[in-house]
């Protein structure tokens, strides 16, 4: 007996060796999983119709936990402090596989890599299609979730996502109902992006002369800054100063913003119907597939944003005006829908000359003498011009 | 002072020669455990598992093996994460024989692994994975009321270190209720 005790007390000190080596390793330190390189994860991604589970390779992260890299940096809940965005980094959960894959632990985990994911591979695309941000550097995306926003009635927002161009930030509002969350959802996250490269093409070069507070329309984002403490931008009194012709371009190029965003998300992630899948409230008419192929003219768009004259309720016109706009584009590269190669090399070729006619528009726009509109069907035509192998067919009101 | 600790344990481990001539006992308890853990929202949060724990004690000391586990869901229809927890440790308790607090205090060393199931849920499709095991250590020291024999009822303090969870060390309480026989 005394011999087995004897043995057991060394197996005791091996142990205590052991653990005080841990211990010692743990106080220097949690141990971080960094990984310079690529990692592979398993996020939800679209394909044939639905969202699945799929392994993606991400080539930007250099800490797992703080989700750190180049493609994205997050903000949890965060505050405006002269006009920056200031809050928490989030830290993610995961586990990783015998194989090595990185696997979120929890729901929330789980959509903060997903949406780093698209930032990242969104970023890329950007690349491949030409489109430069002006910051080589690559400069991670500010993005910021669980935003508490304002809607237009004043009341806390939610189930809404927002690029905001003055912060060039993202912003995610808390995702309260049962379907995808907006943060995983491809095609809404492109969308977003998309406001990001109008805003850089498009608002930013004209300043002044862009016709009206913001690009995009996703709530009202004055009442959002004004929210935020973001006084200066907070200019919603100089609307109603706004000209009939300013009103007519503001719906327009609101509207174009809109269609333009909704078929980039298409582009990137396939789904025709993004919106709906995270928002089925939203009109069927947001659905890139379905609907006739008509544009209101300029007549038309100029009878029906004076008619509403204020900046609330004009935004159902710029909206039908985005999904007009989205649907014959769709339309167009669906004409390539039998050939798969065909249609990859055309919706890159469309991406990439979306980019340069809306640099014409710009252009275009800042040349027109003060009595001159834009018409509704500038950007379709030189679009067109562009690219001569995609035909953009129409039915456009007289 | 954590070295402190573990260098007190390894000291008292060697000195007591567990001098009496001593039948083996069994150990069995069972009992709540908590463990704090950061979600990714920074925010710490205490989380409740249960240990099981079977072993033989000699004297004063008792050697055992123990698991414990726990389980969480988060999300929504359309995309959910449910988390299991589990722990598997081996440990080794030494109970002094003074009275305090109507009790015996005793130091608790223990070591292991953790590993977490993840069955996620993406629109209606469910894929489960496993991690890697992740090595964890503890230490930890408690009181058990004395003079109830054979019922063993202990609260004990922990000190868990661990290779992936974060806080590392996180600190930890452990109910047991159980028998030594
Ligand atoms: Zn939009």
């Amino acid at each position: 007996m005394k011999r087995e005790i004897h043995r057991l007390q060394v197996i005791m000190i091996v142990f205590l060796g052991v653990l005080s080596g841990m211990v010692l390793s743990a106080c220097q330190g949690r141990i971080r999983d960094q990984h310079p390189g690529a990692v592979q994860v398993r996020i939800p991604m679209y394909s044939n119709n639905a969202y699945k589970l799929q392994t993606i390779e991400l080539i930007s992260i250099d800490d797992m936990r703080t989700l750190g890299g180049w493609a994205a940096r997050f903000f949890l809940s965060p505050t405006l402090s002269r006009g920056k965005l200031v809050g928490m980094q989030p830290q993610i959960n995961t586990i990783r596989t015998e194989s090595g894959e990185y696997i979120a632990t929890d729901s929330f985990s789980l959509q903060l890599l997903t949406l780093y994911a698209h930032m990242e591979k969104l970023t890329l695309l950007d690349d491949e299609l030409g489109i430069s941000r002006g910051d080589e550097s690559r400069e991670p995306r500010t993005v910021a979730i669980k935003v508490n926003m304002m809607s237009e009635s004043g009341q806390p927002d939610s189930d809404n996502a927002r690029y905001n161009g003055k912060l060039d930030a993202f912003l995610f509002a808390p995702y309260l109902r049962e379907d995808l969350p907006l943060t995983v959802n491809a095609g809404v996250i492109a969308h977003e992006h998309f406001h990001s490269i109008f805003y850089k093409t498009v608002i930013q070069p004209l300043g002044d002369k862009y016709p009206g507070p913001d690009g995009n329309l996703h709530g009202n984002d004055q009442k959002l800054l004004k929210h935020f403490g973001f006084e200066e931008a907070a200019s919603s009194e100089n609307v109603g100063l706004l000209s009939e012709r300013d009103i007519y371009h503001a719906v327009l190029l609101r509207g174009l913003n809109e269609g333009l965003a909704d078929i980039w998300g298409w582009l990137y992630s396939d789904d025709t119907a993004f919106v709906r899948r995270s928002l089925p409230q939203v009109e069927e008419s947001r659905t890139l597939s379905s609907g006739e192929l008509k544009l209101k003219s300029t007549k038309e768009l100029r009878a029906q944003a004076q008619a509403y004259h204020s900046w609330g309720n004009s935004n159902a016109v710029s909206y039908e005006l985005g999904s007009q706009y989205g649907r014959i584009l769709f339309a167009s590269l669906n004409q390539f829908a039998g050939d798969p190669v065909k249609m990859k090399e055309m919706k890159k070729k469309m991406g990439q000359k979306i980019n340069s006619a809306l640099q014409k528009m710009t252009i275009h726009f800042q040349s027109l003498p003060g009595d001159e509109m834009m018409t509704t069907e500038f950007f379709l035509q030189q679009l067109q011009v562009e690219i001569p192998e995609v035909k953009i067919e129409y039915k456009a009101a007289k | 002072m954590i070295k402190f600790f573990v260098l007190i344990l390894s000291f008292v481990c060697s000195v007591s020669q567990a001098q009496q001539e001593n039948t083996p006992q069994v150990f069995a308890t069972v009992g709540p455990e908590f463990r704090s853990e950061r979600n990714a929202e920074q925010n710490v949060a205490p989380k409740q598992m249960t240990s099981l724990s079977l072993g033989v004690g000699y004297s004063h000391w008792i050697y055992f093996l123990e698991t414990g586990s726990f389980e969480e869901t988060s999300g929504n229809s359309s995309l959910l994460v449910k988390r299991k927890f589990e722990n598997y440790l081996g440990g080794v308790i030494f109970e002094s024989e003074t009275i305090f607090l109507k009790s015996k205090p005793f130091l608790a060393g223990l070591f292991g692994f953790s590993r977490e199931l993840i069955d996620t849920t993406v629109t209606g499709q469910t894929t489960n994975d496993v991690s890697r095991p992740y090595w964890v250590g503890g230490a930890g020291t408690g009181l058990r009321l004395a003079n109830i024999n054979p019922i063993w009822v202990s609260i004990e303090v922990r000190l868990v270190f661990s290779e992936h969870q974060d806080p590392s060390p996180s600190v930890g309480g452990l109910l047991r209720l159980g028998l030594l026989l």
